[in-house]
């Protein structure tokens, strides 16, 4: 079937996809088994349910090869066997096919995370990515298919090789939301298509991860945030675990009868994933087939994205700035950090201006010496594991500004292309191929004219040139250069001059770097602030500035109420509120440092721990401290364990944070005080040797305020008895890891019981059970987040039996 | 031909290579699930690599030739008796097995304690995770020595079986470590039939003529199904 056919089709009615293939084949591939090998063994199997498909109505089918990129068939042994797997599952969908529908090629993730969340470079994904598109293009899909992609980084990576690779065939690519609306790794609808959008694919959309109920409010927020057409391929509904296999809940027909909602919401295309049969797409096509799509006509606004949030140029929204403060001209701290890949400097810059009001990030890392590409790789890595806000990469490098392009998760913005041919060809094509907005500067062939007119011709210039090469028109940003009041005095109202007239006649946004006007003078941030409000005047879109500057900050926001950029002054009245007047209050310092410790806590920081915490020396009683900051944040921390969000590292990170804490206020109580809760004895039981597990519950049990006595590991019962009559703990912990040692375990509470049967036990270890406990009359903690709220209720319990007495 | 292999036997030493993800599995790390956290991740390759650094992954096996009887397995010249079902059934078809021990040393029991002791728990509990895996990649090692010893004499190997799983009593380690040479190797067992060092491990690997080898996760074929670690 012809390629120009499907971009026709397309717009002319509903199309729709196949349903799963995994769970249809499930039965015929072993646990365990790789799926995409049925395409050399058991081909019949895969055509078989190909055929089934096209049956059923599917106006696309897809290649049985979710798996099969070199990643993926590597677990299996046959990471060499790439090409074979993918074109012998062209030949078997084609056969089933034939003409009668488009032949889609399946590509799905690589299971592994791409950098920074993950260790897998782009360049590594992209590769792999590339290798399995151009095996299924060879073979002759008419289609590229990229599906259930759970990482904005790896989506990236497979749309770019795949369009590469793809020779003008179209390339349609799906998220997977699985976090709410989100992907796994932070991805919301909008940002995915403005990222799908600026990456040129033929239609994007969502599948697996939601049923077809919840994919309407993710289809709906697609369709309000682009003019791409949309695909949806929701399961059956919930997955359940039956008879260890996995099943979906809803049947053909109440499948089916959310397909006409899709459309309305704007899907032009709608198919299946896990759970659904050749039944679901008989009934989908039954309801839906040949209708055409609705007509959407979402705002064409500029955009830009990071990994989880995507801002937009409307024309009344407050003006969003460009933080100018990651740049090493002038700043010998950023230079030597940059020198020494010392990014944490930088992450630190980054997150200050972030939150003093910086909605993107340049990001500068020009320092003479060293390999440009290399450092803006590590730069923007790590800048968006600190913050969540576009970048603009700033280089005159095109392979350093190729390095952040690929790396920075999102729709990046280039700072900047100039106006001249051989600039304009090596930048033009690096932002279409990365999907990002570019900055023109209005530099010729000779310099930078002085006269307004002369800027706005070379304006165009640049703009006709960057949408001859497919960029669109709201990517692009023009900057008409500020040029120092001390040195050009009269070409600074050239530059407002110039500003206005490229606003007008190229509807394109402005943006300028506020700082330079006063580069040489005296009182700079006055001459600034000036600046920028006539600039803003003029109608300036992006400014580029200091963001550490309140006074310019203020001004900013005070223009955006006069110019119609804060409705109703709303943001300026709730900032100015928010702002503390200088010198800061106490109350706000304490506030901060309050925060600074409950936060150093919950993130494991326990580098930083002390730093924050003396801050608090004098202002707070080191007991209010421990109880009403530290305590309650390892809480929260327990709960973000128990429910998986944390794994042991991060347990015990805040474990170590928070001793530090202790330690140190310790030493600030007065003499005889303690924040200790009460006492626990723990030991691992006679004759076992394993005290991992021991010493983790000793090291968490401790951190929650209790004095803990570790008696470790191979300890009679006669000790641990002789022992817990002396403290009068509030319970005795004991651990064993294997059935061996159990009796001994049993041994030590029956001896325990008989000499004080008030001592309560408590009991866990990899063998030990809730019933085994139970059985010997000892409590049980599965691990150590539960034996420290079994800790915590007995200690409760012992209080009021004292209170109790004293009365 | 059966002196062949009968007293196929062998002891050295092996480099292991550590699986990150595995390391990220045994910590309760779920994929999708746990926040991501660079920092951590970063902890986790520098105690991999400390934990290279001190482990001398050490092993020994010898083969026997079995016997079987209905309701067990014997191994000639030897008072070994293998009654545990599970194994029974696993060794069906073979003629021989070979015993293995393989540890990763004492120096790492030493390095988690020190970590501990110093107040480093999340390093400590990390390289007792990192040590798991260590001790398991030895044994596979091990595992693909003597398939390749097994497929020289016409033989396939069958999975590999340790005592405490499938319900194969400890009280077996003992035996096991005689006749597999782990005192060559500086292994013991303490009175409670568990292994010194901690991160030591003894199986039993069966030499059949039929069959092959099964290439799923090794947590497929244990029965205890609420581990926290269970993988797939």
């Amino acid at each position: 079937m012809a390629v120009k056919n499907f971009y026709h089709e397309i717009k002319q009615r509903v199309l729709i996809c196949d349903g799963a293939m995994g769970t249809m084949l499930q039965n015929a591939v072993e646990v365990g088994k790789c799926p995409e090998m049925l395409n050399l063994i058991k081909p019949h199997i895969v055509r078989k349910v190909h055929e089934e498909y096209v049956e059923a109505g599917a106006d696309i089918i897809l290649t049985n090869t979710f798996g099969a990129n070199r990643l993926k068939l590597k677990e299996y042994g046959v990471g060499h066997e790439v090409s074979k797997i993918n074109q012998a599952a062209v030949r078997i969908a084609r056969e089933a096919c034939g003409d009668k529908s488009f032949l889609a090629g399946d590509i799905g993730p690589t299971g592994q995370l791409v950098e920074p969340l993950g260790d897998l470079s782009f360049d590594t994904a992209y590769e792999v990515f590339h290798e399995q598109a151009e095996a299924l293009v060879k073979a002759g899909v008419d289609l590229i298919i990229i599906e259930t992609m759970a990482d904005l980084q790896e989506l990236r990576a497979a749309v770019i090789a795949a369009r590469n690779a793809a020779m003008g065939i179209p390339v349609i690519a799906q998220m997977a939301f699985t976090e709410g609306i989100r992907s796994m790794t932070g991805t919301d609808p909008e940002t995915t298509v403005t990222v799908l959008q600026g990456l040129g694919v033929d239609a994007a959309g969502a599948n697996c991860g939601k049923g077809p109920e919840e994919m309407i409010n993710i289809i709906k927020q697609m369709a309000g945030a682009s003019t791409l057409p949309l695909i949806v391929q929701p399961n059956a509904g919930l997955p359940r675990l039956v008879d260890g296999k996995t099943q979906f809940d809803l049947e053909p027909e109440k499948m089916a009868a959310y397909a006409l909602d899709l459309v309305k919401a704007g899907a032009n295309i709608i198919g299946g994933c896990c759970g659904t049969t050749p039944q679901h797409i008989r009934a989908i096509v039954s309801r839906v087939k040949g209708l055409k799509p609705v007509r959407r006509k979402p705002k064409v606004l500029g955009r830009l994205a990071s990994r989880a949030h995507t801002i937009t140029f409307r024309k009344n929204d407050p003006t969003h700035v460009i933080g100018e403060r990651i740049n090493p001209t002038g700043r010998p701290d950023l230079q030597q950090a940059l020198k020494s890949r010392n990014f944490s400097v930088i992450s630190t810059e980054a997150r200050k201006q972030v939150e003093h009001g910086a909605d993107i990030l340049d990001i500068n890392v020009g320092v003479t010496g060293i390999d440009e590409g290399e450092l803006m790789k590590g730069v923007v890595l790590s800048v968006q594991q600190a913050v969540d806000v576009p970048l603009s990469i700033d280089t005159k490098n095109p392979r350093a500004l190729e390095e952040g392009l690929k790396n920075f998760a999102g729709k990046a913005l280039i700072n900047s292309v100039e106006g001249r041919e051989e600039s304009l060809s090596t930048i033009l094509p690096l932002a279409k191929s990365y999907g990002a907005a570019v900055i023109g500067l209005t530099i010729g062939g000779k310099g930078i004219p002085e006269k307004a007119e002369e800027r706005f011709e070379v304006a165009k210039y640049i703009v006709d040139t960057a949408l001859s090469y497919g960029i669109p028109r709201e990517d692009i940003f023009i900057d008409c250069l500020t040029l120092s009041a001390g040195a050009q005095q009269p070409l600074v109202e050239e530059t407002l001059k110039a500003l206005a007239m490229i606003k007008e006649g190229l509807g394109v946004k402005t943006v300028l770097g506020v700082s330079n006007v006063s580069h040489g003078l005296p009182e700079r941030e006055d001459l600034n602030a000036a600046f920028l409000s006539m600039a803003l005047a003029a109608g300036l879109d992006l400014p580029i500035l200091n963001p550490h500057s309140r006074k310019i900050m203020n001004i900013l926001r005070a223009c955006d109420v006069l110019i119609s950029r804060d409705s109703n002054a709303r943001r300026y009245i709730e900032v100015t509120k928010a702002i503390p007047i200088t010198p800061k209050h106490r109350e706000d310092v304490e506030q901060d440092a309050r925060k600074q410790v409950y936060q150093a806590v919950l993130n494991g920081d326990r580098d930083n721990i002390l730093e924050f915490v003396k801050k608090l020396d004098g202002r707070e009683a080191p007991f209010e401290i421990i109880n009403k900051i530290i305590i309650p944040a390892l809480e929260v921390v327990g709960d973000m364990y128990e429910k998986g969000m944390y794994f042991l590292p991060q347990l015990m990170l805040a474990a170590e944070t928070a001793k530090k804490a202790f330690t140190y206020l310790k030493g600030k109580m007065p003499e005889g005080a303690s924040h200790h809760r009460g006492s626990v004895v723990m030991a691992t039981v006679k004759g076992d040797i394993h005290d991992i597990g021991k010493n983790i519950v000793a090291a968490i049990l401790s951190q929650h305020g209790f004095k803990v006595i570790d008696l470790g590991k191979d300890v009679d019962a006669e000790t641990i008895v002789g022992r817990a009559l002396q403290e009068k703990p509030c319970v005795v912990g004991l651990s064993a890891l294997m059935t061996t040692t159990m009796p001994q375990m049993e041994k030590t509470v029956k001896m325990l019981k008989e000499a004080d049967r008030d001592i309560p036990l408590m009991v866990g270890g990899a063998v030990v059970t809730r019933e085994f406990a139970k059985g010997i009359g000892a409590f049980y903690a599965k691990d150590a987040v539960e034996a420290v709220s079994v800790t915590k209720e007995l200690f409760k319990h012992i209080r009021r039996e004292e209170g109790r007495g004293t009365k | 031909m059966n002196r062949m292999v009968y007293g196929v036997k062998a002891k050295g030493s092996i480099s292991v290579k550590i699986d990150k993800n595995e390391v990220l599995r045994y910590l309760g790390f779920k994929r999708g699930r746990t926040k991501e956290d660079k920092r951590v991740k970063d902890l986790i390759n520098y105690t991999i690599e400390d934990v290279v650094e001190v482990i001398k992954p050490r092993y020994a096996f010898d083969t026997f030739r079995i016997k079987k009887e209905p309701q067990s397995i014997v191994a000639d010249d030897t008072n070994l008796v293998i009654d545990c079902s599970a194994v029974v059934r696993l060794l069906d078809t073979s003629r021989y097995i070979t015993i293995m021990v393989v540890t990763v040393g004492k120096e790492l029991e030493t390095l988690i304690d020190r970590l501990f002791k110093e107040g480093k728990f999340t390093e400590g509990s990390i390289a007792d995770a990192v040590g798991s895996e260590a001790v398991e990649k030895a044994a596979d090692a091990v595992n693909d020595i003597v398939k390749e010893r097994a497929a020289e004499m016409g033989y396939h190997i069958t999975k590999r079986f340790s005592p405490g799983y499938g319900g194969w009593n400890l009280k077996v380690q003992r035996k096991l470590l005689e006749l597999s040479g782990g005192c060559d190797i500086g292994v013991t067992v303490n009175e409670n039939d568990m292994l010194v060092p901690r991160k030591s491990v003894t199986a039993v690997i069966g030499w059949t003529r039929e069959g092959q080898e099964n290439l799923s996760h090794k947590c497929t074929y244990c029965s205890m199904n609420s581990c926290g670690f269970k993988g797939e």
